[in-house]
């Protein structure tokens, strides 16, 4: 394989990595809350879709219509009557919630379709596609388009709506937010629920262009943590550049390690990267504390005088 | 601070040691009447409740969240079967050699992850096992995805692994009761309750973290061995399997996160009332034990033993004090 092969589809990798993400960094950001379900959500998502292209014969992204909504619905009650009440307790409760209902999904999804791999029949599953002299798979093409579309959306209406900005409020600070009128435990439920809707998007991008079993979700949960990390919560678009730095490091690590290594680089690059967050943190930290001190220096000068 | 001192009082810690005894030495004794069948289920018992134990010292008393158990059994259970193939060392031995190395990497991965905070040392933890999993499915000398089996000429046999089984669980009680009643667990739920706090008063928290981790490896090591030997073969997706960590995990929530018997009461719960009776079931009995673990977090905060605890303290104190309506008459 040639650099630009390498590079381009890590990058078209790196789209559905930041679809998979997204979701993750939107209920962090908001609620700080740390969803251990959501590789769960992204299978049950695939797994939903199966059943409705079984059901009415149409195509996995056409299905998206039913599913989404769906995964949506389900996921509204389960913030808005358990996770939300969890949060106040701190921590570990949230945490330890999400991790039963991961255990739930997986266990739920292998007790009705058994635990054999499957995957999302579409037509231009194994497609070639020919972007700039170098073949690339059709459906990793509109993985990258997906994962920027979301991104652009979710931006869109976190900055140019109202909802977004109830939104914003709410994760900045829920008390205030509660007393200027908003409702924030409806702002929570109706985030968990826009996040297990991209969930189940990146579950049928995940089913079309590979395969997945019950238990996938563990793999797809820590892809989703390592873009938020190297991301960050911040916005949609950090999310975005995480993603696609984790499929090219992902990429050109597999090109120089070998295939089988692909999964292992990117716990590596996820532990190096945990590791040295705090160090980069205290940098950042350093900088923004530097740039502001000259600021003070006046003030107190001016207040001398 | 009354409950504090309460629970690091020598009393609370020899009335618990005096009952882990009188029930070492009833397991013991009743061995003989035991079948085959409930022998082994004994065994993986109290294996799990020599795991949960484990787990509960780094999780609930230190409060720190690891998923990385399924790692350290792992590293176990290959360092017993590597160990009897290479050379035919007493059973002792060999599960030496895996309590060490159990202890090692914890403190690797402690040394690592303890820069983390919160959840973020709790993926991080994630990501080590599932690192290590991948790992051993790909090294040669571990026999890469088929694994390795132990000579079956030096695999103990049911009754013997048994009394292995016990002896585990009675350690790692031990050593839960000694923690959580001694200066050491007092620091270490310090760290737990208020990390920041601790520090400022002359506790160091990496210190704590690294003592409650290397702990917990070592007899998870310790666990995962002589569960290598119930299977005497190991592959790296059941002997990595995050599995080992959900159910660890699952277990020790539902019995009572931080206290002594809970991870007993977990393990009689999860691993005899479900995965036993549900055998033939196994994605059933995990569906009802992630229901349980999400209804246990809602409405049973403190798990089985915390419940029970609160409901006996509330009685007590209804019998202690007269109803104001007696006061009055």
């Amino acid at each position: 394989m040639d650099i630009v092969t390498v590079v381009v589809s890590g990058l078209l990798t790196g789209g559905l990595y930041a679809t998979v993400g997204l979701g993750l960094a939107l209920v962090f950001g908001v609620m700080r809350l740390v969803n251990l379900a959501h590789g769960d959500l992204i299978v049950l998502g695939a797994y939903a879709s199966t059943l409705v292209m079984a059901w009415l014969g149409v195509d996995p992204f056409l299905s998206l219509l039913l599913v989404v909504p769906a995964m949506a619905l389900v996921a509204y009650p389960v913030q808005r009557y358990l996770l939300t009440g969890l949060l106040r307790r701190g921590l570990e409760p949230p945490l330890v919630a999400t991790f039963g209902i991961s255990l739930v999904i997986s266990a739920a999804i292998t007790q009705l379709f058994s635990g054999n791999a499957r995957s999302l029949d579409a037509p231009y599953a194994s497609a070639g596609v020919n972007v700039l002299g170098v073949q690339l798979r059709l459906i990793d093409v509109i993985g990258l388009g997906i994962g920027v579309a979301l991104t652009v959306l979710t931006a869109l209406v976190m900055n140019r709506t109202r909802w977004g900005a109830a939104l914003r409020a709410s994760a900045a600070d829920p008390v205030t937010a509660g007393t200027m009128g908003i409702n924030v435990n409806v702002v929570y439920a109706i985030t968990f629920a826009a996040s297990a809707a991209i969930a189940a998007v990146g579950g049928v991008l995940i089913g079309v262009a590979y395969s997945f079993t019950p238990t996938s979700g563990t793999s797809y949960i820590l892809i989703g943590f390592t873009v938020v990390v190297l991301g960050g919560t911040g916005s949609p678009l950090g999310t975005l550049l995480g993603g696609l730095a984790l499929g090219l490091v992902q990429s050109v690590g597999g090109a120089l390690l070998g295939g089988q290594y692909r999964d292992f680089v990117v716990y590596a690059v996820f532990i190096v990267v945990l590791a040295l967050k705090p160090v980069a943190d205290r940098i950042v930290e350093n900088r923004r504390s530097r740039l502001r001190q000259p600021v003070v220096a006046l003030r107190a000068e001016g207040a001398s005088s | 601070m009354r409950t504090l001192l309460a629970a690091s009082s020598a009393g609370s810690r020899y009335r618990s040691l005096i009952a882990l005894a009188i029930a070492v030495v009833v397991l013991f004794a009743a061995q003989g009447a035991f079948g085959r069948y409930q022998t082994s289920v004994l065994t993986t018992l109290l294996l799990y409740v020599c795991l949960v134990s484990a787990w509960n010292l780094i999780g609930g008393v230190a409060g720190q969240f690891s998923l990385a158990s399924s790692a350290v059994v792992g590293l176990g259970s290959y360092t017993v079967v590597m160990a009897l193939r290479a050379a035919a060392l007493p059973l002792a031995v060999v599960l030496g050699l895996a309590v060490v190395g159990g202890a090692l990497f914890s403190a690797i991965l402690g040394a690592i992850l303890f820069r983390l905070r919160g959840f973020y040392f709790t993926i991080g933890t994630l990501a080590a096992a599932l690192a290590t999993m991948t790992w051993m499915t790909t090294w040669d000398v571990t026999g890469a995805t088929t694994g390795i089996s132990a000579p079956i000429q030096l695999i103990p046999d049911g009754a013997t692994l048994y009394r292995w089984a016990l002896g585990a669980a009675a350690v790692a009680m031990a050593a839960s009761i000694l923690v959580i009643h001694s200066p050491l667990g007092l620091r270490l739920r310090s760290v737990r309750d208020g990390e920041d706090i601790a520090d400022s008063l002359g506790i160091s928290p990496f210190t704590m973290k690294m003592a409650a981790i290397v702990l917990s490896g070592a007899l998870t090591a310790l666990g995962g061995g002589l569960f290598a030997l119930q299977k005497a073969s190991v592959e790296p997706f059941s002997a990595f399997s995050l599995n080992w960590s959900i159910t660890i995990i699952v277990m020790a929530i539902v019995g009572g996160l931080g206290t002594t018997w809970g991870p007993v009461v977990g393990v009689v719960v999860i691993y005899y009332g479900l995965t036993v009776q549900l055998q033939s079931l196994p994605s059933l009995s995990a569906l009802l034990s992630g229901l349980v673990l999400v209804l246990v977090i809602r409405f049973l905060p403190g798990g089985i033993v915390g419940a029970c605890r609160d409901l006996a303290r509330w009685t007590w104190g209804r019998l202690r004090r007269p109803r104001p309506a007696a006061r009055t008459a």
